[in-house]
């Protein structure tokens, strides 16, 4: 059997986790392929069903990252993410997807490292939870 | 809207992105993609080699998208953005994909992954700058004017150098006279000078005058001042405020009274005098210190009972006991609140409130002051006699989860300041000082440590478990734990250096201004470090220890700072704003106030008419409303749902 291989969806904030990339990329540490990015004004603008459209679409998780705590450019749009997130959780609990595909850091700018660690091991666990129920079912 | 014409430019930089990425299978895959008419590859785009190349290739096939894939935006977005503009090309028909960043450097073993990534991305990118709207600019007119609310030294600092720039200035102190807390400190660290100048301010300009500033204030004819005003109102944005102002009556026109004293002898009524904490008495019309400025006499409204005495009795009729109160309407371009902070009230604390030999630090200040109401004698409360051991217990009322959490971070070079001056000036009294950490917060205020131990001041690490007064010795008993050792100090005099919260109407203030606070109930910056004195309303600012308790170098420092970014802001007398911006669909919003609370800087405002409003000066584009709306009638341009979906799509598909 081939190895699974997850798709993994990763929203970043402009001005923190997208220039943590930049700064891990400028290192040439190597994060998965399989993660895809999109750059976002702010974390708090990511709605659920973006989150719930990324999983229709054939994500096999989504990784939010936002700015350390206190530190939003925008004041608090990092935190409403994360009480958006963690009731939405709830709901990808009950509809079966499993809120565990779904996670959100707060990181800094600089935090290259960081950065690369939460994905790698969001990338693990993807891996134990298995592909996307979606897809087999012929959702995508 | 014409026919989008995308052209997509990508770097090689050198190789850094050729050696790994196959340039050609993804040239070749871009061209398949519609709309798309020009594809170039290019050594280093960002060269002037390579703008020249995108400058010509722009012009010569009409393109009106552009799509880069080069380096991380974060590098040359604003090249790229310049020579769009430059072309008349709007500079946001622009998408860069860091393919550098993303493809090339991760995946050096992998050169196949790679460019299978690429190609989705520089995809998806060409898909999304199909969808971008024009972006434009407005220009709104701003008022060369400004509201300073709070006359302390914050205040007076940037109301005088914002006068001196050309701004008119309206100061609005709730108090009857301006000068804050610096009026009653008597000497002010680092430099020992007065904080109350007794004779300089009349020698224009001592150099080390603090409140010179004040004098200059009062008769600059660009400030306009307001004293015992408060912000009752406020209205519009950046540029364009409409406040009103709640003027009490002050019953005394300070540019008539020449402070004769005359009003004073005939009052009946005396009180004690709260300036100097109950140390002296005064009347209902009274002079706080003989250091105030504006230098006027004021009636305390509580306490007067209006019999008419002194309006007969002055001679310049500067008196008018049936003044009004007025409301006062005022047009500025931006506010600067300098609210300041006051002293906790530590009562019932260590026995403060009940015993008065027990005292704070800035009663202390007002003792030590050789204008203050014992002329700078060191004497108990109670019996008027001279103490010989004085304890200074530190950290009361801050530091503590209970209470505010927060270090108020002067309190301890008030004590060190306080303990030196005592021991100079009587060297046999026995200072003591209980502290938890020595906190020195200022440049210079290593040496009053130094000093203070040369001279012989204690230092007991530990914490005051309680304080009782012994009738027998006729002194205080403290006990404390040192090291975990029980330890016992006498003192005649005890003195809290207490922690410091913010001013009485902060809270109101916020309110009326829309105004966010801290936790602390300090008002709050948009970020602690890059915009440390901008508040989440663009337009209003805010320093000095609004923000929370600093010494008088932070506090002028801010009011400098924030004088020049309101002189940036409204220096050319308009403002400019770029439209990228929240907008709202009418026909699908249910005015349900969503976007009202989640707005962080209060630009969605709910109409009478149920209909959200975005005010395009206030929003900073963060998108936050858009996806709190719960009817998606919220959208942020270049940003919408449609075109966030139709990303997540393009890179998730393969």
């Amino acid at each position: 059997m081939k190895k699974f291989k997850p798709l993994i969806l990763a929203f970043l904030c402009e001005n923190s986790a997208y220039r943590a990339i930049d700064v891990a990329s400028m290192r040439k540490v190597s994060y998965l392929e399989s993660i895809r990015v999109i750059k976002v004004p702010c974390s708090g603008r990511i709605s659920s069903t973006h989150i719930l459209q990324a999983f229709s679409n054939g994500a096999d998780g989504v990784i939010i990252f936002g700015c350390l705590k206190g530190g939003c450019n925008y004041v608090d749009g990092n935190l409403r993410a994360q009480l958006r997130v963690k009731k939405l959780k709830k709901t990808l609990d009950i509809i079966g997807l499993g809120g565990e595909r779904l996670k959100m850091h707060l990181v800094g700018f600089c935090e290259a490292g960081k950065i690369l660690e939460c994905m790698n091991n969001f990338y693990m666990k993807i891996r134990e939870i298995g592909p996307n129920p979606l897809k087999s079912k012929g959702g995508v | 809207m014409s026919e989008a014409r995308i052209g997509v430019f990508i770097c090689k930089c050198g190789g850094e992105i050729s050696n790994i990425v196959d340039l050609d299978s993804l040239k070749e895959h871009v061209k398949k993609i519609p709309n798309v008419v020009y594809v170039e590859e290019h050594d280093f785009l960002c060269f002037s080699e390579g703008q020249e190349a995108l400058k010509k290739a722009i012009r010569e096939h009409k393109l009106n998208r552009i799509v880069i894939a080069a380096c991380s935006p974060r590098l040359h977005e604003i090249t790229f953005k310049r020579i769009l503009s430059e072309e008349g090309v709007n500079p946001c028909m622009l998408e860069i994909v860091s393919i550098r960043e993303q493809c090339a450097w991760p995946y050096p073993d992998n050169p196949s992954k790679a460019t299978e990534k690429a190609k989705n991305m520089v995809k998806t990118a060409i898909l999304r700058v199909k969808t971008l709207e024009e972006i434009g600019e407005v220009t709104v007119p701003a008022k060369l004017s400004v509201l300073v609310v709070g006359g302390g030294i914050a205040g007076i600092t940037a109301a005088l150098k914002l006068a001196d720039y050309g701004f008119q200035v309206y100061l609005v102190e709730k108090e009857a006279t301006l000068g804050g807390k610096g009026l009653q400190l008597g000497t002010v660290f680092p430099t020992e000078d007065c904080g109350v100048c007794m004779v300089p301010y009349k020698l224009e300009r001592h150099r080390k005058c603090l409140f010179k500033y004040v004098e200059l204030v009062l008769t600059n004819p660009r400030t306009k001042i307001f004293t015992k005003s408060i912000v009752e109102h406020v209205e519009g944005y950046l540029g364009n405020f409409k406040v009103i102002v709640r003027k009490n009556p002050t019953y005394v026109d300070f540019e008539k009274c020449v402070a004769c004293g005359v009003c004073e002898e005939v009052c009946p009524i005396e009180v004690s005098n709260e300036f100097d904490f109950g140390l002296s008495k005064r009347k209902a019309i009274y002079m706080p210190s003989p250091h105030i400025l504006p230098r006027t006499y004021i009636i305390d409204e509580e306490n007067c009972s209006k019999c008419g005495e002194c309006e007969k009795v002055c001679p310049f009729n500067a008196i008018n006991l049936n003044e009004k109160l007025e409301r006062i309407e005022l047009n500025v371009g931006a506010i600067i609140l300098t609210t300041g902070f006051r002293e906790f009230n530590p009562k019932n604390m260590y026995g403060y409130g009940i015993y008065p030999d027990v005292i704070t630090q800035l009663m202390l200040a007002r003792m030590l002051d050789l204008s203050g109401p014992t002329g700078g004698r060191l004497v108990r409360v109670s019996d008027g006699k001279k103490p010989l051991k004085i304890v200074m217990i530190q950290c009361v009322g801050s530091r503590d989860p209970k209470i505010n959490p927060y270090c108020s971070s002067i309190c301890c070079s008030i004590a060190l300041k306080h303990a030196r001056s005592i021991k100079e000036r009587h060297p046999e009294i026995d200072v003591t000082i209980v502290y938890k950490d020595i906190r020195l917060m200022g440049k210079y205020d290593e040496k009053y440590l130094m000093e203070c131990e040369r001279l012989g001041v204690n230092f007991v690490k530990g914490e005051v478990i309680d304080v009782k007064w012994d009738p027998e010795l006729k002194r205080f008993r403290i006990k404390l734990e040192s090291f975990s050792e029980r330890k016992c100090l006498l003192a005649d005099l005890i003195v809290l250096s207490t922690g410091f919260i913010p001013s009485a109407n902060a809270i109101e203030l916020a309110e009326v201004l829309d105004v966010s606070l801290r936790r602390d109930k300090f008002f709050a910056s948009t970020h602690p470090k890059f915009a440390p004195l901008e508040t989440n309303v663009s337009g209003i600012f805010v320093c000095g220890a609004a923000q929370g308790p600093t010494d008088i170098s932070e506090t002028i420092n801010q009011a400098l700072a924030v004088v020049s970014k309101v002189a940036k802001v409204l220096g050319k007398g308009e403002v400019r704003v770029r439209l990228s911006k929240a907008v709202v669909n009418e026909n699908y919003c249910i005015g349900c106030r969503v976007c009202e609370i989640s707005c962080p800087f209060n630009a969605a405002k709910v109409s009478v008419q149920g209909i959200s409003n975005v005010v395009e000066v206030m929003c900073k584009e963060c998108g936050i409303c858009a996806a709190e709306c719960p009817a998606e009638a919220i959208q942020l341009v270049n940003y919408r749902d449609e075109q966030l979906s139709e990303i997540i799509k393009g890179v998730l598909s393969s």
